[in-house]
């Protein structure tokens, strides 16, 4: 086979699976195998796409990246892959990637040595630390960080200066899932797999749209249903979309509603007695919190929860107003189908599932709906047992692996809660640090950050991976807080962006297989990759750039690593902090030779069910279940009232927003867009409105529609019926395109236990712009 | 940018998809991949240089028994070399 046919055999690949994207069930008999050609070696990696953690190979030749292939070996997407997967080494290949440092001299950003450029970042890190303490300095990171790279600027930040000014974007993307996980079973991550999918008779989505955000792990779910006869997916959801279409039935819920109608099928579940009682006495016990709990939208906005237990009968009590009939009128979604859903969990037959990701975790409630939706599992004993899953997905390839298992979030360290002193001890010994030198209070979350930014709280960030001038809700204020004086702004990335535009400094990164690194997927599998080609340039890992700045500040003890065997060293290290059977993680050897390995690895062997002893080493034997979280050894049912919207439409602002995403891009699509394929197929933003909206405006297809919230306008070409199509009254539109920065208009509230913005939740008024 | 090896959803007129698979193949740089229960096929197209493609897109239009493509994915050799 040439090169060409291979090629040929690629994009066939792609098509077959975009196919079964849309067309589910379609089969196309001989599937094209894409194989090897003389001169082109293959290698592993995971996707740095998404959260599903897809596993590929790289076809290597001449010191460059020119095939990708499904890993038939990955029991993530056994070969398949999504359009982003295919075609992600184009990424790397970019006409404007950055490959000089770049300081900012009279207004301008012009290019340097990069070792000028590190000088100048320590340099300017001890000086505001000198001037204004170590608390003015911080460092924002991403899902997209590698392992190493987070470990790293953890043990800097907090280890090293002392600050706990440590964030990622994952804050964006699944605070709410951690503080959902942690309010209800004190540890963070899913107790499941995917395999999950392959013994579900039921999955219920919860405002998951995974036909675009999960492809992959979403034709597993239709492959499910296509084997198994009688298996049902449920769209629920606020929006219809390419899901929506696929699945057997589709409901649709008024914005933030989905409290509400949580809390009524645990009132159905009650009423008909759809109760595993001996789950529930064993391992269950009841609580409740704060209620009207706030939004956040102030600057310096606190919230501290203050549980309370309660038995059965009270919470039972709390439910008796969400019968289906009261939460009709709340949510639009018929009585009917909120007893239908109840009755679908409440089927001792059944093994169900439900989905969820940004829709559940973008809300100002995001760890209450999570809480909710934990309490229907664990009124049936649907949990832990292959099959029955409370199940969140993650948007980014290491948000869990690196943001929540390293911790680089502000109350985080790499095991435990800063504020947890054996956490501080355990960090301190492991660093080769004082323990006072790790700060025992949370500081600024991310929300939090851009407004110290903004007030002249916080002097310095370092940027990586991540790109808040477009991703960041009121974008405008931050935006403009970043430019002020007085206010120093470092960006390592791999292309410019809006956030390199009001940089200070400019590092060029090597990206993904242009180093070695290791990310940790939805599942709590964690997938290494050696480098395999060289980057561009001066273009440096953000890992190396981390150690290059922390020995230029007189760290280099605390950071011997050797540019050979650095990943190893460090990954060495860092699975100190997790040693036990709760989190053991594998090898560096072992992740090296394996596409992926599911920690707890406990004796050679992955942990596929958290807390059901037959097959998790840290549970107790002798019982179903053992919820080893908490300190009652129970997983706890919360009851969480609903609460309304931070923003709701109303005279002058009538309709809802939404934001989200689009199957071609990836996040603020500084990648995707620089893949021809990918940016002809997706070219631009767009608003999409309901025909009988769009009719009452006298907008078709194409017209130009102005959105004005109270914080900033935009005008957008319309889409109708082409993608997805919201109820009447709502609007949505892509945050994928920097041109049309969508969140100049979003409210930055969000929840007061995760912090975590709403972004799917806003008032504007609608338009035809002329 | 030269893109000219691609492939494509191809969503036939309904009733159409056998006529339309033939005139398909018919066509030079074209390979088509049916469906085997679906009215559906996928198209990997092959082209010397953009010129070339143009000329192919420009045949795919005039095809009465297409009613839609779908672009998926698309390589060079340039963007590859």
């Amino acid at each position: 086979m040439n090169r060409r046919d291979l090629f040929k055999q690629m994009v066939a690949a792609a098509a077959v699976t975009a196919a079964g994207e849309l067309v589910p069930g379609v089969s196309f008999g001989a599937t094209p195998k894409v194989d090897s050609i003389n001169g082109l070696t293959w290698k592993k990696a995971p996707c740095r796409f998404c959260g599903t953690g897809c596993g590929l190979l790289i076809g290597i030749s001449n010191n460059r990246a020119v095939a990708v292939k499904g890993d038939p070996a990955s029991s993530v997407n056994k070969g398949l892959c999504c359009v982003k997967g295919y075609h992600s080494v184009m990424a790397l290949y970019g006409a404007d990637r950055l490959t000089k440092a770049l300081v900012r001299k009279n207004g301008t950003l012009v290019p340097v040595p990069i070792n000028e450029a590190l000088d100048l970042v320590a340099s300017k890190l001890k000086e505001n630390i000198a001037q204004h303490g170590k608390d003015s300095v911080a460092i924002y990171g991403s899902g997209q960080w590698t392992i190493p790279d987070g470990y790293c600027a953890s043990k800097l930040f907090k280890g090293a200066i002392g600050t706990n000014n440590v964030e990622g974007n994952a804050r964006l993307c699944m605070a709410s899932a951690v503080t959902g996980f942690m309010t209800t079973f004190g540890l963070d991550e899913p107790m499941g797999c995917y395999e999950d999918i392959d013994n579900a008779d039921v999955f219920v989505l919860w405002g998951n749209n995974m036909a675009e955000m999960h492809p992959v792990l979403f034709s597993r779910m239709l492959e499910r249903r296509q084997q198994a006869t009688g298996t049902l997916i449920v769209d629920l959801a606020t929006r219809t979309t390419r899901t929506s279409m696929a699945a057997d039935r589709s409901i649709l819920f008024l914005p933030q509603t989905d409290l509400a109608i949580a809390n009524a099928i645990a009132h159905e579940l009650i009423r008909n007695n759809w109760l595993h009682s001996t789950f529930l006495q064993r391992h269950v016990s009841f609580h409740t919190g704060k209620t009207n709990i706030g939004y956040g939208t102030q600057d310096k906005f606190a919230f501290t929860d203050e549980p309370k237990t309660i038995d059965f009968a009270a919470y039972k009590k709390a439910l008796e107003e969400y019968t289906p009939e009261k939460v009709e009128k709340l949510s639009g979604v018929p009585a009917r189908e909120i007893r239908f859903l109840a009755s679908l969990y409440g089927d001792p037959k059944k093994r169900v599932v439900s989905f969820w990701c940004m829709g559940m975790n973008q809300h100002t409630r995001g760890t209450w709906i999570q809480n909710l939706v934990y309490n229907i599992h664990l009124l049936t004993g649907k949990i832990s047992t292959p099959g029955n899953s409370p199940f969140s997905l993650t948007g980014q390839p290491s948000a869990c692996g690196t943001v929540r298992e390293v911790g680089t979030l502000t109350n985080r360290l790499p095991h435990g809660e800063v504020t947890d002193p054996h956490a501080r001890e355990m960090a301190a010994k492991i660093w080769g640090v004082p323990v006072s030198n790790i700060a025992p209070k949370p500081t600024l979350h991310t929300v939090e950050m851009f407004r110290a930014l903004d007030r002249g709280d916080l002097k310095m960030i370092w940027i990586q991976v991540t790109n808040p001038m477009v991703t960041m809700p009121k974008t405008t204020r931050y935006r403009d807080g970043l430019k002020k004086d007085g206010r120093f702004v470092v960006v390592s990335d791999v292309y410019p962006t809006p956030t390199t535009d009001v940089a200070d400094v400019v590092l060029p990164s090597a990206m993904w297989i242009e180093r070695e690194g290791m990310f940790g997927n939805s599942e709590r599998r964690t997938q290494h990759w050696e480098k395999m080609v060289d980057p561009p340039g001066e273009a440096m890992s953000d890992t190396w750039q981390l150690i290059e700045v922390a020995r230029r500040m007189g760290h280099g003890k605390l950071f011997p690593y050797k540019p050979e065997t650095h990943i190893k060293e460090i990954w060495e290290e860092y699975r100190q902090f997790h040693h036990g059977a709760a989190h053991e993680m594998a090898s560096y050897d072992e992740l090296r030779s394996r596409p992926g390995i599911m920690w707890p690895y406990v004796k050679g062997k992955e942990t596929k069910w958290r807390y059901n002893p037959k097959y998790d080493p840290a549970a107790k034997p002798g019982d179903t279940h053992h919820f080893y979280g908490k300190p009652d050894q129970k997983a706890w049912i919360w009851f969480r009232p609903y609460e309304p919207a931070a923003e709701s439409p109303d005279k002058e602002y009538p309709f809802w927003l939404n934001t989200g995403r689009v199957v071609e891009h990836w996040h603020t699509g500084s990648l995707t867009r620089r893949i021809p394929v990918l940016h002809q197929a997706m070219p631009a933003a767009y608003v999409e409105l309901h025909p009988n909206d769009a009719k009452k405006f006298n907008v078709k297809n194409g017209d130009r529609v102005r959105l004005t919230s109270r914080r900033g306008t935009i005008v957008l070409p319309a889409l109708i019926d082409r993608r997805g199509r919201p109820p009447e009254g709502q609007v949505f539109v892509p945050f994928f395109d920097e041109h049309k920065l969508i969140n100049e208009l979003t409210l930055d509230a969000f929840c007061p236990i995760s912090k975590q913005p709403d972004y799917k939740k806003c008032a504007v008024r609608v338009e035809k712009a002329v | 940018m030269d893109v000219p090896i691609k492939s494509y959803i191809v969503w036939p007129v309904p009733g159409k998809t056998s006529e339309l698979e033939d005139a398909l193949m018919e066509m030079a740089g074209c390979e088509v991949l049916p469906a085997v229960n679906q009215e559906l096929l996928l198209l990997v197209t092959d082209t010397p240089d953009e010129a070339a493609e143009k000329a192919l897109c420009g045949q795919l239009e005039s095809l009465t028994t297409l009613h839609c493509l779908s672009l998926v994915a698309g390589v060079s050799e340039r963007e590859a070399a």
